[in-house]
């Protein structure tokens, strides 16, 4: 059954429909029988009574074999109504609108053995009831014997017919109707089940699309009700831990945030402090300048992972803001490369006149991010590449160097993430990527990582020209 | 899932050839109805069976009934198909009275007599005499006391 491809609507349908037409057909078929013998019975019966009553009080035979007179008479008693009679002796006959020729061979010969029998049959298309009798002779002893005449009557069976017909006409109605009837409990049952099922369905569809306050209506208290209380339990919970989980989420974010505030203030004191010492270090001597150096370039990196995190932590608490303005990026993207002194290390096919509405700061620590990424993973030489496509302006930074491994590239937006954990000791905290994705995302726009053949990485930047609408 | 398909529609065909009324085969009843009949009974043979005929309502002497019996079937009988096989020789006859039953004397050899029209003697006799066994001679040859099977 299940085979089918039928909905579970169908199958019910199917089912109640099946059942339906099985008992009715089953009991109407009986009773309809039982019916159609009752009647078919209580006719012949009838019929048969009257002709054999009629013919044991017949006229006395004077004369064997009787004359046609005495034949005619007897036929004529006989039949009445509609119904026709012949009175045959030997091979003599009489009839009152009856050839015996008429009736079945079968009945005329079992006339012969004493009995009175009868035979339905169709005569000129209706159904007729034949019945034949011997007509015996009262011996002095009290015994009978045959005289050799034998009467015939046709009693038809019309208005049974009708009657009968009638009765099958019931029968069909009554299946109808019952039909009927089970398709429309077959309705109401689907539907009894499969709102709840559909309400459950859409409920679950929408918890999957993350709506956690989504809730199954409970009715009644059958298994359907069961599943949707489990369900509620279920989303109820789910919405209670990641509810806790957001929660604990924002509060790390917002530590990492107070964190980072906190520090910057006796960072700024202490860089200060450490470019004094960086000026007196050509003047110390040894060890003492190693270590007034070194500990001036562990200031300003931690000074630039306070500044990251900051960074981060307004784009966590979606407090990032642009500031667009209609920038000529070629000049932009030079300008970012000049500052940082990498004009000579990098090959940069930046074409003229190419003019977006974008943040300055924000496409400078992209494009700073990148490049400076490149210079220190990748090979050389890294080249710097500007084009517009359909109204997108593509940046793209790429290195000769082994390229990205695969479970690197996958991670390498992922805060904090070092290719190699080994050497990044003094290269950053490995918030760049990550900052420059978020940048690009502010700006409406994807950043994408993918490996180039032969090899080396590429990094691709599209922003809107028209900026984030 | 099929096969209760099937089913259904076996059923539906059983339902629709089952309408109306159908034919039937010969139904048998009880014993076919007796009237009353008048006159003389004599017995002939149709079919090789002896059977009864009717001659009128003057009443007759059983030599007489013999007589007419000798004389075989009348034309309309003979019409009718009836035969009979009681020579002419047997008149003339004498009837009397042995014991419990009818002595029949008869004018021909009553062993050369076939059965049937033992037969006839018999059950026209015994139409006449009642239930009584009739015995046949002839001189001193004797042939009974018989019973008409007719009778029974």
């Amino acid at each position: 059954m299940s085979g089918w491809g039928l909905g579970l609507r169908g199958r019910l349908l199917l089912a109640f429909a099946m059942l339906g037409l099985t008992t009715t057909a089953l009991v109407a078929g009986v009773s309809y029988g039982q019916a159609r013998t009752v009647v078919l019975q209580k006719a012949q019966d009838a019929a048969v009574l009257s002709l054999v009553d009629e013919v044991s009080r017949l006229d006395p035979v004077r004369q064997l074999p009787p004359s046609e007179e005495e034949l005619n008479a007897i036929a004529s008693v006989v039949a009445e109504g509609p119904d026709a009679a012949a009175v045959v002796y030997h091979n003599e006959y009489a009839t009152a609108g009856l050839d015996p020729s008429e009736l079945p061979q079968q009945l005329r010969a079992a006339v012969g053995e004493g009995n009175v029998v009868w035979q339905r049959f169709s005569r000129f298309g209706d159904p007729t009831l034949a019945i034949g009798t011997q007509l015996k002779s009262k011996r002095p002893d009290g015994g009978t014997e045959p005289t050799g005449i034998e009467v015939y009557l046709l009693h038809p069976l019309v208005d049974e017919q009708h009657s009968i017909d009638q009765l099958a006409a019931l029968a069909w109605s009554t299946g109808a109707a019952s039909l009927v009837l089970a398709v429309l409990l077959a309705l109401l049952a689907a539907r009894g089940v499969l709102r709840p099922v559909s309400e459950l369905g859409r409920a679950a569809r929408r918890l999957g699309e993350g709506d956690l306050r989504t809730r199954a209506t409970v009715r009644g208290s059958d298994e359907l009700a069961g599943v949707a209380l489990i369900f509620n339990q279920t989303a109820e919970r789910l919405e209670r831990q990641v509810g806790e989980l957001r929660r604990m989420e924002a509060d790390a974010r917002r530590f990492v945030a107070d964190v980072s505030h906190e520090l910057r203030t006796p960072l700024a004191a202490m860089t200060a402090v450490t470019d004094v010492l960086d000026e007196e270090a050509e003047r110390l001597p040894g060890d003492a300048g190693k270590a007034a150096r070194l500990v001036s370039q562990e200031t300003q990196n931690l000074a630039q992972l306070v500044e990251d995190l900051i960074e981060i932590s307004r784009f966590d608490a979606g407090t990032a803001a642009l500031s667009c303005d209609n920038i000529d990026v070629a000049a932009a993207i030079r300008f970012a490369l000049h500052c940082r002194g990498w004009t000579d290390q990098v090959t940069a096919s930046l074409p003229e006149g190419i003019v977006a509405w974008l943040d300055p700061r924000r496409l400078d620590v992209i494009v700073a991010n990148l490049v400076g990424n490149a210079l220190r993973h990748g090979g050389a030489p890294v080249t710097v590449d500007l084009r517009v496509v359909d109204g997108w302006v593509e940046v793209t930074v790429a290195d000769q160097g082994p390229g990205l491994a695969p479970e690197v590239r996958d991670h390498v937006f992922d805060r904090f993430y070092k290719a190699d954990s080994a050497r990044s000791r003094s290269e950053g905290a490995g918030l760049g990527l990550a900052i420059a994705l978020e940048n690009a995302r502010l700006h409406g726009g994807t950043l994408v990582a993918e490996n180039r053949s032969p090899h080396g990485a590429v990094f691709t930047l599209r922003v809107p020209t028209g900026g984030n609408a | 899932m099929k096969r209760l398909l099937l089913a259904a529609g076996a059923l539906l065909a059983l339902l629709l050839g089952g309408c109306g009324v159908r034919p039937s085969d010969v139904i048998t009843g009880g014993p076919a109805p007796a009237g009353t009949v008048e006159g003389t009974r004599f017995y002939l043979i149709s079919d090789g069976q002896p059977a009864v005929v009717l001659r009128g309502l003057k009443p007759l002497k059983l030599d007489d009934v013999l007589r007419e019996l000798a004389a075989g079937p009348t034309p309309a009988e003979t019409k009718a198909g009836f035969t009979s096989e009681v020579p002419a020789g047997i008149t003339p006859t004498k009837v009397g009275i042995a014991g419990d039953g009818v002595l029949v004397s008869l004018s021909t050899d009553v062993r050369s007599l076939s059965v049937l029209a033992t037969v006839q003697i018999v059950c026209t006799v015994q139409a006449i005499s009642g239930p009584t066994p009739v015995t046949l001679v002839n001189a001193s040859q004797t042939r009974g006391p018989l019973r008409c099977p007719v009778y029974r």
